[in-house]
């Protein structure tokens, strides 16, 4: 059956629907990655988005019980070039056809999505629809959308919950928490505690960790009022990692302002060079906020650089334990090259602990 | 046996926290100089300061310190107060060692330091600290605690001098 992209500036792309077949609306991003449609379609960072995968063919390897990044993707639309009809994968459960279809996620696919990257590259983030028609009413319907502030408020979680484990205690702030972080921190036996985004000082206090991780998740960071204030009111007094969107918080929470990009990146295989040790690592990134630059007399200091365009991915507090990353450590889909970042935060609680052990 | 116990990864990932950890500790880079205590402390010393340059754009001074005058396993009477490249009175120093073991190194390193000049303040940075102080001495940085046996040997090894970067137990 025929279906149309439309775009805010009026743009339309034709394509064939696919997966759910309901009419939606949603901000479009445009993901390049090769692989991951599993870990992206299913990634809250994406909450309320439609995604649009550029490389030319998806579904392949279906899709399995083990790539999963949260158990209800809170996506609004999938387009694609061309899908696999045939799925061939051992893992594979369903096609991704079926996927969309049992989660009420409507596709397109056959679109071009290379003239769609262009488009957006040159234009910038649009908000989109994808409709059954292209009438006047759904071009005025798409203009009138108003895009939400409350992404976050929607997918962290509503009660804190434990992920038990063995060694250090760990609070992880969901700002939509994607499963592999928690994996990661599992594999280091960290005994975690997930709250919810608008948890105040006092509850985090009481349970009194070795660490705090911010994870990253949707939407605008500015709307983040509550947990920019419990940062300002914990920091220092625990160490703090923060990826992605709590990277823009904990910028936020020490004066700096955050922009957001012209055009979103949600990529693997970006270059960053950690500044200490010129080292250079290929990250996955997945963000429509930036930091372009630290000023000079700011208490945070840039650590990671982007290396193909000015911008900070990367810094750390210069007096407290506190650092951050825009770009995702835990990969999934991606490259796994900055996990290590996993075990520089067990370092820095294991360095906090034992300087507080120190009794002189 | 030999076992690795830090390769090079783990050893550069070491070296930045500690240098993270130094800009944190001594709150901005005032006054600081970081003595290396000869021979593999000076190399640990020199990457600390390399690291501090990528990250501040700011050259700190690194001095190599040669303490083995001040031993208390040497019948040197009289030592010499040792002659650093850089004036260290009044200043933050830090020393870098590579391992720390009973603390008699660093006592000496002390008291060559206070011999040299009157610091405002001395911290201790180690990249291996094993145990087994026979000194009231405690390190500021740790790279790495690792416990030990005292019949075990730890060994840092560093490029510049030993052609790989690692840490061994044997």
């Amino acid at each position: 059956m025929k279906r149309f992209l439309i775009l805010e500036d009026g743009t339309v792309f034709p394509g064939e629907s696919f997966g759910a077949s309901i009419n939606t609306t949603g901000e479009l991003v445009l993901y390049t990655g090769a692989t991951g449609y599993q870990e992206a379609i299913t990634n809250k960072s994406y909450t309320g988005q439609i995604i649009g995968f550029t490389y030319p063919q998806q579904g392949a390897v279906g899709i399995n019980r083990d790539d999963y990044e949260s158990i209800e993707p809170t996506i609004k639309g999938v387009v694609i070039g061309e899908s696999y009809e045939l799925t061939s994968h051992w893992r594979a459960q369903m096609t991704l056809d079926q996927f969309l279809r049992s989660k009420r996620i409507p596709g397109l696919k056959n679109v071009d999505t290379r003239r769609l990257y262009r488009h957006l590259a040159t234009h910038g983030n649009m908000k989109a629809s994808l409709m059954d028609t292209h009438d006047d009413h759904a071009h005025d319907q798409i203009k009138a959308l108003v895009v939400a502030n409350n992404q976050v408020s929607q997918v962290s979680t509503k009660q804190a919950y434990p992920s038990p484990n063995i060694g250090r205690n760990v609070v992880v702030l969901d700002l939509g928490l994607k499963n592999t972080v928690l994996r990661e921190l599992s594999k280091r036996q960290c005994n975690v505690t997930v709250l919810p985004f608008d948890t105040p000082s006092e509850t985090i206090t009481t349970i009194s960790p070795d660490g705090i991780l911010i994870s990253d998740g949707p939407g605008n960071p500015q709307a983040l009022t509550k947990t920019i204030a419990t940062l300002q009111e914990i920091q220092g007094h625990y160490p703090i990692f923060a990826i992605g969107l709590g990277f823009s918080v904990v910028a936020l929470a020490n004066g700096l302002a955050v922009e957001a990009r012209h055009f979103a990146r949600h990529q693997i295989n970006l270059v960053v060079k950690e500044k200490i040790t010129q080292n250079i690592c290929l990250t996955a990134q997945n963000g429509n906020y930036g930091l372009t630059a630290i000023p000079a007399d700011s208490n945070l200091l840039t650590t990671h650089l982007a290396v193909n365009h000015q911008e900070v991915l990367g810094f750390r507090h210069r007096f407290l334990p506190v650092f951050a990353v825009n770009f995702d450590p835990e990969a999934a889909a991606g490259p796994t090259d900055a996990q290590h970042l996993f075990d520089d935060f067990l370092d820095l609680m294991n360095a906090d602990i034992e300087r507080k052990q120190r009794v002189f | 046996m030999t076992k690795v116990v830090l390769d090079k990864t783990a050893m550069q990932r070491a070296l930045t926290r500690i240098t993270y950890e130094i800009i944190e500790q001594n709150r901005g880079l005032n006054d600081l100089v970081i003595v290396g205590v000869k021979t593999r402390g000076i190399v640990l010393a020199q990457r600390i300061g390399e690291r501090i340059a990528q990250l501040e754009n700011t050259k700190i001074p690194v001095v190599a310190l040669d303490a083995t005058e001040y031993r208390d396993d040497r019948t040197v009477s009289q030592p010499t107060p040792p002659q650093l490249a850089t004036p260290i009175t009044g200043k933050n120093v830090v020393l870098v060692d590579d391992v720390l073991y009973t603390g008699r190194t660093i006592r000496a390193a002390l008291n060559a330091l206070m011999a040299a000049g009157r610091p405002q303040k001395i911290a201790l940075a180690v990249l291996i600290d094993r145990g087994h102080r026979e000194l009231p001495i405690r390190p500021d940085f740790v790279g790495k605690n690792i416990p030990t046996a005292r019949t075990e040997k730890i060994k840092v090894q560093v490029a510049e001098i030993d052609e790989i970067d690692q840490v061994i137990l044997a």
